[in-house]
């Protein structure tokens, strides 16, 4: 297989993964409330550090 | 043992061999490269080391590459999974280099090296701590480690004891004070993951006029320093540049165009990001100290080479002492991941010796004998002198006090991103018109960026405000990771209110008696220099010292800009031509440029390197 036609075949597959999987679990995740990266701020909390488990 | 360090695929790639606890080798592969910032697979800095140590890939004991590649892609996929459909491009872009090469490092190794033994994946924050802990002077320690981001984390502090190094808490993407400081890099118009430091020298020629909006607008910052940034404003989590539209709002323009004129809001914002960076770092610091109760403090992670902010956190900071990792970039990962696996995973113990650091003055790349050097010059015929030992310390000094500019190629190459004394070009620090010289004729850069002094460690004090730093033992600044002050009985209008002028016109003011190293505002980030670890370059610029009464020198990178510092005779020998350097002194040879042929140019250099 050339180079070229593995690139494109990997841009599809990629394509297909993002929207056929990615994207609706990312809606049915945040519709659940999730959010793995914290985005709000929190003007009660007294830290925003985390503490690693010992 | 010897255990290979490996770093790589991100930025700064390097290679480091570690042999029973103690640093045999280290280097960044893009000097041998020759590409900036090369962050491809550090074949070529792992031959060296393997060389360095005498040994081959297969008498390595074991190997450890300075992240966890697995936990990175869960972090990148989480990502994705919070912003889908958007950020479709980014994720057609980065999966396929995943899928090709990051997911497998074994293999990479495999193929590469010819290694097939265990591999050790320290967590990215542990290198970082690692590299910080094990070779500071210190047995017990707190340390603190701020960058961009590993997997997840993005800030760590924990401490260090004896042999064991443990993170306590930390920040975790995409709340980062290097992504922050990279946002404003990239807004400012300087190159994101390298032109930090420039907006670093822009900051004096600001006012921080925008340090409130910062706070208000685009991060959150606790008493105990841990801050959270309002994502609303990055487009960095998605997107391929650090800031979007509603960031432009907030300044009424978007980014500046690199290469443009620089702007006075360039000059306010620099300054404003920069206070707000010293400030987190201080509340961080008084609450790492709180927490450990630990007098010392070790820092490593690329936020750590802004060294204004580590002279304020020593200055104005609860800890005694401060050691800074030289390579506290990425590169110096692959240090920490080899003494990681070593002390940590293996349990070997740990020995300090009294008050110096084990770094051995970051002297940890190649060498070129003698030998080697004349049969380079001799290859290509070049004209040189041999100088006998008793005169090359008061010849060189001669030639600087002549306002030369001198290139000096000298012993093992420094690992980390400052020259010190090893690949640098020299200058007299007194004349008023080296700054201009060296930035124009030589490296070719933007004028506003100030140069950094070298100066023997018993005389730091005559010339220097460090509080806090005790020259001539172990906590001193022999890496130039800490900005002190010019005495002010050395400055020369000492009491002329430089925030009075505007933007560049602080320049016009001669600011001291060694007025190329003396920033706008008075600072130097300082090099002390010690005859234990660089005795030839101590005693050069102690000759000087003794010809002129100024123990100070200015000392820059050897490169012209856009080109990774030089490595052999052959990029010192480029440069040299490339430029308009007067002498090149190659271990105990002397070029004069008159002397020299012309120099026959294959391409044009100038459009070869990018611009940084």
């Amino acid at each position: 297989m050339s180079g070229k036609l593995i690139h494109v075949l990997l841009q599809a597959v990629l394509l297909l993964v993002f929207f056929v999987v990615l994207t609706p679990l990312g809606f049915v995740l945040r519709a659940l409330g999730t959010d793995y990266l914290a985005r709000h701020s929190d003007p009660n909390a007294p830290s925003y550090w985390i503490s690693r488990k010992p | 043992m010897h255990i290979l360090g490996i770093s790589a695929f991100y930025h700064d790639s390097a290679a480091c061999i570690v042999r029973d606890g103690v640093i045999l080798a280290a280097a960044q592969e893009e000097r041998f490269s020759r590409v900036k910032h090369d962050y491809r697979f550090p074949e070529r800095a792992i031959r060296f080391c393997l060389e360095q140590a005498g040994i081959s890939a297969k008498d390595l004991g074991t190997v450890a590459f300075y992240e966890k590649p697995a936990v990175k892609f869960d972090r990148l996929i989480k990502t994705y999974l919070m912003f889908a459909p958007r950020g479709l491009e980014s994720f057609l872009a980065a999966m396929p280099l995943w899928a090709r090469q990051k997911l497998w490092i074994k293999s990479e190794l495999k193929s590469k090296l010819g290694y097939r033994g265990e591999i050790h994946f320290p967590e990215h924050h542990e290198s970082h701590a690692a590299s910080a802990f094990y070779p500071s002077p210190f047995e017990s320690a707190a340390f603190l480690t701020i960058d961009g981001v590993g997997e997840w984390t993005t800030t760590s502090f924990g401490t260090g004891r004896g042999n064991d190094v443990k993170i306590l808490k930390e920040i975790r993407f995409p709340h980062s004070l290097g992504l922050l400081y990279a946002a404003f890099t990239y807004y400012t118009g300087f190159k994101v993951n390298s032109g930090e430091y420039k907006v670093m020298g822009l900051a004096p020629y600001g006012d921080p006029v925008y340090v409130d909006l910062i706070y208000d607008k685009l991060v959150d910052v606790k008493d105990d320093g841990s801050f959270r940034l309002n994502m609303d404003y990055f487009n960095y989590c998605t997107g391929f540049t650090m800031t979007n539209e509603k960031f432009d709002a907030l300044f009424g323009r978007g980014p500046r165009e690199p290469e443009s004129e620089i702007t006075r809001l360039d000059m306010d914002l620099a300054r404003s990001i920069q206070v707000v960076t010293e400030e987190i770092v201080l509340k961080i610091g008084r609450h790492v100290h709180g927490v450990t109760g630990e007098k010392n403090l070790c820092l490593a992670g690329g936020v750590t080479l802004n060294c204004v902010a580590n002279g304020r956190l020593l200055r104005e900071g609860p800890f005694e002492n401060i050691w800074i990792q030289p390579a506290a970039g990425d590169a110096g990962g692959a240090l920490g991941a080899a003494l990681y696996t070593w002390h940590r995973i293996l349990g070997k113990p740990r020995k300090v010796e009294g008050l110096s650091d084990s770094q051995r003055g970051s002297y940890l790349g190649p060498e070129y004998s003698d030998a080697e050097i004349r049969r380079f010059l001799d290859s290509r015929q070049i004209p040189c002198q041999k100088l006998a030992p008793e005169e090359f310390p008061g010849r060189i000094a001669e030639l600087i006090a002549g306002e030369h500019v001198v290139g000096w190629f000298d012993g093992r190459m420094e690992f980390g991103p400052r020259a010190l004394g090893s690949r640098s070009i020299l200058g007299d620090a007194r004349s008023p018109k080296m700054q201009s010289i060296m930035n124009l004729k030589i490296k070719y850069r933007e004028s506003f960026r100030p140069f950094a002094p070298s100066v023997l460690c018993d005389e730091t004090t005559n010339w220097f405000d460090m509080t806090g730093c005790r020259p001539c033992n172990g906590f001193a600044s022999p890496y130039m990771l800490m900005v002190g002050h010019v005495r002010e009985d050395k400055r020369i209008d000492g009491t002329a209110d430089v925030s009075t002028l505007r933007g560049l016109d602080r320049l016009k003011v001669t600011r001291s008696e060694v007025p190329a190293i003396t920033h706008v505002d008075y600072s130097a980030r300082i090099q002390t220099v010690h005859p234990e670890t660089n005795e030839r370059f101590y005693r050069m610029i102690q000759a000087f010292h003794h010809k002129t009464g100024c123990p100070v020198i200015i000392n820059t990178s050897f490169n012209v800009r856009g080109e990774p510092i030089v490595e052999s005779p052959e990029d010192a020998y480029r440069c040299f031509m490339r430029t308009e350097m007067d002498y090149l002194v190659m271990g105990s040879y002397l070029l004069d440029k008159k002397s020299q042929p012309p120099y026959v140019e294959t391409k044009d250099w100038r459009k070869e390197f990018q611009l940084d």
